[in-house]
């Protein structure tokens, strides 16, 4: 069974995948930073949503 | 998640030297008050998590692990205190010895070292509630709905899960204030170009309305609709904005500017007065500035405190409690200077908009400047230094270092701007007028070099738009998400935790449900009471079912904070909450709800503890009776193990005195053992205080007792078996007597064992065997078994005698 943490962010990203409001690329973005166990900062997740889903740069 | 196979304790609380193997089952501690039980249950909490929770959290003050955790006569020798665990891994599928010395408490040893072990131990470091007792339980029930939010979600890890949360809203926050910012440079962007083409919007008509005719004079083509590659000035000579002047765009840039200037004095006026009003409080307060740039560290300090001496710097504190209380000051002063901070930052953004506005507007004029003009140095200055203000408030040290400037009047102005404008203004209407055809080259030159400016500024206004989106969003979808599974999970464990006591109260409250109702930092529980409504539940439940209901919410939340990694759990004297009458379904829950999860339970009742043995809980050998304590001994206790092969060792290392001590110690405790489970009367005593001299021969007394009602029924039964099984059985008993009886003249030395210790190798072992021999008699034959015998029912008419497996069955009951 999974943990309350692992189950919300399951749903958060079956929810942003549906919304399409992120490609996946950018939610794979988020999962990683989420999944990678160190302490999060705001500035990871703003440079990865700023992240140009065309060119690819910030 | 981990098991554990066994623990082994040295100078640590009340225990000297201690070696307990639950072998990755469920184990048993029971011993009567102040015995030492929670001494093992200290030592394991110590070696998992490096703290000892008796000696923190509230009423410790005082009280530390590296003072107060090594057993009193070793309290100047840390390093005697010293705690291994064997640990089985079932996400590795290692076993791994674990060691934590209280000299070096902050770290372990793990042998063989492993990173992916020494990772689920850390892990396992992070949930202290692994361990309960019986004092914690009402902390999920008896409270108040804030306080048990608090609780729960500290348990339940949610405090990460809000962490994200926060941590997702700051990104939302910034990403947004990006996206103001963007608009705003792409509005500045529009008024400049606005400014140059003359004309009120930027709508396609108006925009070819001011161009085409320039295009015409050049004898251009005209443009039929500005696209996004649309060059304005297509077809014309190439020129640098540096390059270009056009006077009349020129006199319209100037006059932007003095028209500004008369609101230079109130721009930004309040935020700047709020940001110098703090810069005077984190002046008059240096804790509050340090505070604010010390807060990561002092959590992490905070997080590796074991002992009185400061994890960072080795300074020595009175007890780690003076130490703790310094470092959570600071964390609450932190606090204090994160709402500083924030109204700072937000003061100084305001400020920096209005600074890349005036830049926007002064950009063109010192551009004049450069190119000819009057004042170039001073105009190139100002404009570098607002521009240089604008970028460099994004944090409290910046704005502090632009103190002197936002006192003074952070705009800067040239003295005597109006003059100044007016004498540019002037050199500019001196100029001899443009040629027609040069006043168009020009005037479209600078009108591409705006368009392109205001292009790539709503590209960037575009860029963050789009980002600000997926920052609504992702905040929007996690806040969803998390809702929707708290909700959930809420109600599973609402679920769990009715179904949970149902189990245990089927007899009387078949129909339980309780109700978690969440809402902004609460938690309300209500509790179903007899068909009578829903209250909360120290309304009408006594303080067992309280008690009851602690612990089954406690397996509820366990259950969904671990899930199927649930495999350990201390439950210190909790089983106490557990009335008689429901133990047996009690044993039960914890057996079909959690086969996989070992429990190591400690209970002052000796009788509750041989039913968790009875009800297949724990093993036959799954436990350890403490009787007494002393400080010189640590607790003195009955293994429920292999004796006799312990005693076999004494022997063969010729420790008379440690074999007959051990002897002694098994024979008190089972015989009361076997007195209670055969209802063996020995002579009554007030204080109920029975030694061996009383209880073994009313034990052996009441087993020939037995033997002949088993006879007794087997032949008003006409049951020819069990007649044969009971003549086996007395005819095993008389051999096992004979040999008991021909050695009384020493067993009979068991009233006073002492004299055991000065006898020979051989004359000792002769008692051995007579004892081993005699004992044989009172337990199931079957080695998986191997339980002792017991009567049924506990009260009234004997009916039956067995053992657990029910292998060993004899008929008490006459036809």
């Amino acid at each position: 069974m999974a943990t309350v943490r692992e189950d919300i962010l399951n749903a958060f990203f079956a929810k942003l995948l549906k919304s399409g409001t992120l490609d996946q690329a950018a939610v794979d973005a988020l999962r990683k930073l989420l999944e990678r166990g160190k302490k999060l900062k705001a500035e990871d997740f703003v440079a990865a949503l700023a992240q140009d889903p065309k060119d690819g740069t910030p | 998640m981990i098991q554990i196979e066994s623990v082994r304790i040295c100078e640590l609380r009340g225990i000297r030297t201690l070696e307990i193997v639950p072998g990755r089952k469920s184990f048993v501690i029971s011993g009567p008050n102040g015995s030492g039980k929670s001494g093992v249950v200290d030592a394991i909490q110590y070696a998992l998590t490096g703290d000892i929770s008796r000696l923190s959290g509230k009423g410790t003050s005082g009280l530390s692990v590296q003072r107060h955790g090594p057993h009193v006569d070793k309290r100047d020798d840390p390093e005697a205190a010293e705690v291994s665990l064997t640990l089985f891994v079932p996400e590795t599928g290692n076993t791994v010895v674990l060691t934590r010395n209280v000299k070096t408490g902050k770290s372990f040893t793990l042998t063989p070292d492993d990173p992916k072990v020494r990772a689920v131990v850390e892990e396992v470091a992070q949930h202290p509630e692994l361990t309960l007792s019986r004092r914690e339980i009402i902390k999920y029930i008896l409270v108040e709905a804030g306080e048990r939010s608090k609780q729960i979600q500290e348990l339940l890890k949610l405090d990460d899960v809000g962490n994200i949360r926060a941590i997702l809203q700051t990104t939302k926050n910034r990403i947004s204030s990006a996206h103001a910012g963007a608009q705003r440079d792409a509005g500045n962007a529009e008024d400049a170009l606005r400014r140059h083409l003359d004309i009120k919007t930027l709508s396609k008509q108006e925009i070819l309305a001011a161009v085409n005719p320039r295009r015409k004079i050049l004898g251009l083509p005209e443009i039929a609709d500005v696209a996004a590659d649309t060059a304005l000035n297509a077809g014309s000579l190439e020129a640098s904005s540096q390059q270009v002047f056009n006077k009349q765009s020129a006199i319209r840039d100037v006059a932007a500017l003095a028209d500004a200037a008369p609101d230079f004095d109130t721009l930004a006026k309040p935020e700047v007065a709020g940001i110098l009003k703090d810069i005077g409080v984190l002046e008059s307060d240096p804790a509050l500035l340090q505070a604010i740039t010390h807060r990561a560290f002092v959590e992490r300090g905070l997080s590796l405190v074991a002992g009185a001496r400061c994890p960072f710097c080795d300074t020595e504190w009175e007890d780690e409690q003076h130490l703790r209380e310094h470092l959570k000051a600071k964390l609450a002063k932190s606090k204090e200077a994160e709402a500083l901070q924030q109204r700072v930052l937000k003061n100084a953004s305001e400020v920096a908009t209005q600074a890349r506005r005036l830049a926007g507007l002064i950009g063109p004029i010192q551009a004049l400047a450069t190119s000819g003009g009057p004042f170039p140095a001073e105009f190139g200055a100002w404009w570098e230094r607002l521009g240089t203000l604008a970028r460099s408030l994004s944090s409290v040290d910046d704005v502090i270092a632009h103190k002197a400037r936002l006192e003074e009047g952070w705009i800067g102005a040239p003295p005597g701007l109006p003059e100044k404008l007016t004498l540019i203004r002037d050199a500019i209407n001196a100029r001899p007028d443009q040629s027609a055809s040069v006043a168009a080259q020009t005037f479209l030159a600078l009108a591409q070099d705006r368009l392109s400016a205001w292009r790539s500024a709503k590209r960037a206004e575009k860029q963050a738009a789009t980002a600000a989106a997926r920052g609504q969003e992702v905040y929007k979808a996690y806040c969803d998400s998390m809702e929707e599974q708290l909700v959930a999970l809420y109600a599973a464990v609402e679920g769990d935790f009715s179904s949970y006591y149902r189990d245990i109260n089927s007899d009387d409250e078949g129909a339980f449900k309780a109700k978690l109702a969440p809402s902004e930092g609460k938690l309300d529980l209500e509790v179903a009471f007899y068909d009578r409504g829903m209250f909360p539940p120290a309304a009408y439940h006594s303080e067992g079912h309280q008690d009851g209901m602690g612990v089954c919410l406690y397996l509820a939340l366990m259950k969904r904070a671990l899930g199927s990694r649930f495999r350990f759990a201390v439950l210190d004297d909790v089983v106490m909450s557990v009335d008689q009458g429901h133990r047996k379904q009690f044993c039960t829950l914890l057996k079909s709800r959690f086969p996989d999860t070992q429990f190591i339970i400690t209970t002052h009742d000796k009788v509750w503890a041989k039913q968790m043995q009875t009800e297949g809980l724990v093993g036959s050998k799954g436990g350890i009776a403490f009787h007494s304590w002393s400080v010189q001994t640590g607790p003195i206790f009955e293994q429920l193990a292999d004796v006799w092969g312990q005693i076999e060792k004494d022997l063969a290392k010729d420790d008379i005195p440690a074999g007959a001590a051990r002897l002694r110690r098994h024979l008190e405790y089972i015989s009361a053992e076997l007195a209670d489970h055969l209802g063996a009367k020995p002579a009554f005593r007030g204080d109920f205080s029975y030694d061996l001299g009383d209880l073994l021969p009313a034990v052996i007394g009441r087993q020939a007792e037995l033997l002949k009602l088993a006879a007794k029924a087997a032949q008003g039964w006409g049951n020819d078996n069990a007649k044969k099984e009971v003549e086996a059985l007395k005819a095993t008993r008389a051999e096992a007597m004979a040999k008991y009886g021909g050695e009384s003249w020493v067993v009979n030395k068991a009233v006073h064992y002492t004299e055991w210790a000065d006898f020979s190798k051989s004359e000792f072992k002769a008692v051995v065997d007579a004892f081993k021999t005699l004992l044989l008699l009172f337990r199931c034959p079957k080695p998986e078994c191997d339980s002792w015998l017991y009567v049924t029912p506990r009260k009234g008419e004997a009916e039956g005698l067995r053992c657990r497996c029910m292998g060993f069955n004899l008929n008490l009951k006459p036809s």
